[in-house]
Order: C-alpha cells, then structure tokens, then sequence
C-alpha cells in the first residue's frame, strides 16, 4: 500500500476547501479539481463534511454581536472575566446597564435608597458594607444598610461579612445571612425562588424557617415551599444573566419565548403549537431574541419573520 | 498466541462501500443533518474507537471515513438513530481494516465481535445548540491569531463576504481565503480531534460520555 495521507493531512486540505467554497461560487476548474481530490481517498469526503459543518456551526457567533471583543475571552486564567470586559457581550444594553454607577433613583423618607434596573439591563450596585447587589434585567431593589427589600425582579447578592446580619425580603419571604451569595427572584405569578452559591443563609417564609447551603435552591409559593439540590453547572446557567446572556437547558421554546420578554421589548411569537413544546438548550445573549430565533428556526427548520418589534416563528409553508 | 491470520469471519454487518460518485457536492440540508445529528457524537465516538483500533489505524481515519458514508448516502430519512448509525458504520469500517490488515491480535478480533455500543443509544435529538456553544466559541476566536482572528469576526460575526473583508482589511482576497481557511483548520482542532465535544453537542451525550469513556479508557491503559 502507498504511504497513506495522515488524517491531519486530510483535515488541511477539507479546511482549503471549505475555505474556499465559502469565498463564493466554484468555477469549473475548481469544480474539477475538488471531484480530483475528493475521488483520490474514502476520507476526503467526511473531512470536508466536518469543516463545512464545524465552519456552518461558527456562525453562531453572530449571536455575540457586532462588539463582540474576543480579548477577555483568550486568557485561560480561570478567572472569570471582569464587568468591564464583560461589556464586549451583547453590546448595547447590557453595556449601558454594567455602567456600575451608585446613580440612586430616589431617596425615600426613611432613609433607604432605590435602585432599579431597565428591560435588558444589570446593573452592580457596590454597598458601603463591601457588599455587592447584581440587579438582572426590570428589577428594582430598596436598600438601607444590610436591609434589601426586593420589590421586584432578580438580583445576586454577594454579602461582605459585617456587625450585623445582611437581610433580603422578597414577598413573604426573608432570607438572613452572614457572609453568603444567593440570587433571589422575584417575578408576579412564579414562586419566589433563592439560590445559594456559596455560604449559608437562613430563610423564613409562610410556612416557617430552615437553613439552605451552597447549591440549594428554594422555590416558595403561598401554596408549598420546596428545596432542591443544583448541580454547580446549573448554577452557571443561572447565573448566566450577569453576562448580559441566557442559558437554557431543555426548556420549552413557549418558556424560552417567555424568559426574553423579560429582557427586551422585542416579542417573540411562537405560532406553531408543536415548535411552543421543543426543548432547547444553548447560550444566547439575552437583549437578542433575533438571533436566538433564527438559530431555532434552522434548528427546527421554522418560518421566520421579522416585523418590527415582533419576530414570529412558524411552520415552514410545504 | 499474540497473533492469528484472520481467515473467513461471519460478520453480520456489510461493509459499507463508497461507490464512486460524480456529484460530491455535499447539499446544504445534509449538511444540516450532519451537524445536528453526527458531529455530536463525535466525541463519543473517538473514545470508543481508541479502544478498539488496530495497530497503523488511527481514530480520525475511521471518523473521516464513516462521514464520507454518512454524507454519500442517498437519504437519511430511514436513519431513525443517527447515533446508532454512526457507530454501525465505524464498525463496518473498523471490520474491515482488520480483515485487510490480514495479522491482527486476537484481542482486537474478539473485541470486534461485540459490537457494545454506549448505553444510552436511543438519544433522540432533543437538543440542539449545546449550552456553552457560544462561550467556547468565544474562545475559540479569541486563540486565533490576530489577521486570521480579525478576518473571521468579520466573516462570522459581522457577516462580511471574503470580498468584503479583502477590501476593508486592504488585502488580497486570497489572503482572506488563507486566514479563513486557517479558522476552520483551527475550528477542526478545537473542536474535532481535540477531544473537545463538536459545536452542536448536546446535553445528554455529556453524561453518556462522562459513563462511557472515563472508566473504559482507564482499563486499557492498564
């Protein structure tokens, strides 16, 4: 047998190709000179098809925006980027809201500072304490000292250790904690939900109090209170909103369609009952419910249409 | 008793031939099919054949080999396990060099034999865009070299045509096609026969894989 081509070499060459299909239409001789070198080896053709399908894949990357930095991105030293750098995702809005200005909205007469983010915003609200609050998007928080009313909306908090305990009251609920991080949520007609990251915390609700540590997330609703174990990449996904993006995991395109709402006033529309019911998972930046469209609309192969602030997806007419 | 010829095997599964073909045009809706539904598994699949491969055969050939079938097919529609399939085909293939290869150890036979393939075979595909696609994406970009790195965001972000790009980047087009070919290269690395799951990759073959490679790899290194 002749010295057989490496499977690296293989590779080279399919990514020549793709390359090169990709700069526009072949012309004869090309056309040609690929059937050559694709008869010349079983592999030839399965390397090709990969390039095309890794490169197709890539252009996912669109849904990283026309900002997009990729700087903060290249270092492999595990720590996680910083706000600043964060900015370079999802542009705009996310950028405008990461802006960590202490901007009060209003002081009210006891002495307890607003702070409220927009639709498609978060926004770090450093406190005196050390303490840190990360406002997701249409939430609004009431602050004095280490008492946080949230009024509305989903934050991060992230306690610094102090003389007294931090306190969090969200609906009927109040969570207690020394030095921990935990999101609450807080959204009209879901249970309230808190999860730990790290630390301890003591929560209290309608039906009573219990501890919950890292990893535990606690759902309240007037009806029951239930505690669950999160796996630590779940918990990434969760926390997926600080950098201005989504994550789902087997979610509902109806769920989906909802989670986005909240983060633009763009309005995802899914027309077809059978595509509302299709799980998704992915990572999509959360002021573009566009690009996230188009992507289930090529995954799914739906019909979409873009109309303003409207995007709808649909069945492709047969 | 390291090795034996191999003489007539009664191996159920047909070897899979590629005819030749005149078309090799690869159309755009199996190249659709081939992301969702093959390179995902990619990843599973070249653990299981580095622990199954003859001597003088290496994964990726086995891999490039089986998507050649996979893409020549005429239709897929009467695929009803993608996964399944694939594996069936690098089993065909990996029969095969064994039989060519004529001097083969009986291990590697009687490991042949059992075509056990990963448990969790029945994996409809219920996901699509694997979670941290775009993060890894990301990255991906972010290690490219700076031009290449430059022409590929204005490829694939910005959506600039290679004509395009030449202009705004005041150099020739085929300098453009050089650093897009050497994103893909790159792309192929990160993301093929790095080990690094494909773009595409879903959730459940994570934790079929996590089962599936982990141990086994740790016996045959033994």
């Amino acid at each position: 047998m002749a010295e057989r081509e490496t499977s690296r070499a293989v590779d080279d060459a399919a990514a020549a190709w793709a390359g090169r299909i990709d700069r526009g239409p072949l012309s004869t001789a090309d056309n040609a000179e690929l059937e050559t070198w694709l008869s010349g080896d079983p592999r030839r053709l399965g390397a090709l098809a990969r390039a095309q399908a890794l490169y197709d894949g890539s252009d996912a990357a669109r849904a990283l925006g026309p900002q997009f930095d990729p700087a903060p991105f290249k270092a492999k030293s595990a720590v996680r980027p910083s706000r600043r750098n964060l900015i370079g995702w999802g542009g705009g809005a996310v950028a405008a809201g990461l802006v960590a200005g202490v901007g009060a909205l209003g002081v009210s007469s006891y002495g307890s500072r607003a702070y409220a983010s927009q639709r498609g915003e978060v926004r770090l609200i450093p406190l005196e304490d050390g303490s840190a609050i990360t406002l997701n998007t249409d939430s609004k928080i009431r602050v004095r000292q280490r008492r946080v009313e949230l009024v509305r909306g989903e934050a991060l908090f992230e306690v610094a250790k102090g003389e007294q305990p931090f306190v969090v009251s969200a609906d009927a609920l109040s969570v207690m904690a020394t030095t921990a991080a935990f999101v609450v949520k807080a959204i009209a007609g879901e249970p309230v939900s808190v999860v730990v990251r790290e630390g301890r915390i003591s929560v209290t609700d309608r039906r009573g109090r219990l501890q919950l540590g890292a990893n535990q997330q606690m759902d309240a609703s007037p009806k029951q209170t239930q505690v669950e174990t999160v796996a630590p990449a779940a918990l990434v996904r969760r926390l997926a909103w600080r950098e201005g993006k989504i994550a789902f995991e087997g979610e509902t395109m109806a769920q989906a369609a909802r989670e986005f709402a909240r983060y633009s006033d763009m309005r995802l529309i899914i027309e077809d009952p059978t595509l509302a019911q299709e799980p998704v998972s992915g990572l999509f930046a959360a002021n573009d419910p566009v690009s996230f469209a188009r992507s289930a609309s090529q995954a799914f192969g739906a019909r979409l249409d873009i109309e303003g602030r409207t995007v709808r997806l649909g069945r492709r007419p047969t | 008793m390291a090795a034996c010829r191999v003489a007539d095997r009664r191996l159920s599964i047909p070897v899979w031939k590629v005819a030749p073909r005149a078309m090799p045009a690869i159309t755009p809706e199996r190249s659709r099919w081939f992301a969702r539904n093959i390179l995902p598994h990619e990843h599973v699949l070249r653990g299981w054949l580095n622990r199954r491969l003859a001597p003088g055969l290496d994964a990726d050939d086995v891999i490039q080999e089986a998507y050649t079938i996979l893409v020549s097919k005429e239709s897929v529609e009467d695929v009803q396990n993608p996964k399944a399939y694939l594996f069936q085909v690098a089993y065909s293939l990996l029969v095969r060099h064994v039989q060519r290869s004529r001097i083969v150890s009986i291990r590697a036979v009687a490991d042949l034999e059992r075509l056990d393939l990963p448990a969790e075979m029945a994996s409809p595909e219920q996901v699509l865009i694997d979670r941290d696609e775009l993060h890894r994406l990301a990255e991906a970009i972010a290690e490219m070299p700076k031009k290449t790195q430059e022409a590929f965001i204005l490829r694939r972000v910005q959506g600039l045509s290679q004509r395009e790009i030449a202009a705004r980047m005041g150099v020739s087009e085929n300098t453009v096609e050089k650093h897009i070919v050497k994103g893909i290269r790159l792309l192929i690395d990160r993301f093929g026969r790095g080990g690094k799951r494909a773009l595409g990759a879903s959730r459940n073959d994570d934790t079929g894989t996590s089962g599936l490679d982990g141990g086994a790899r740790d016996k045959s290194g033994g």
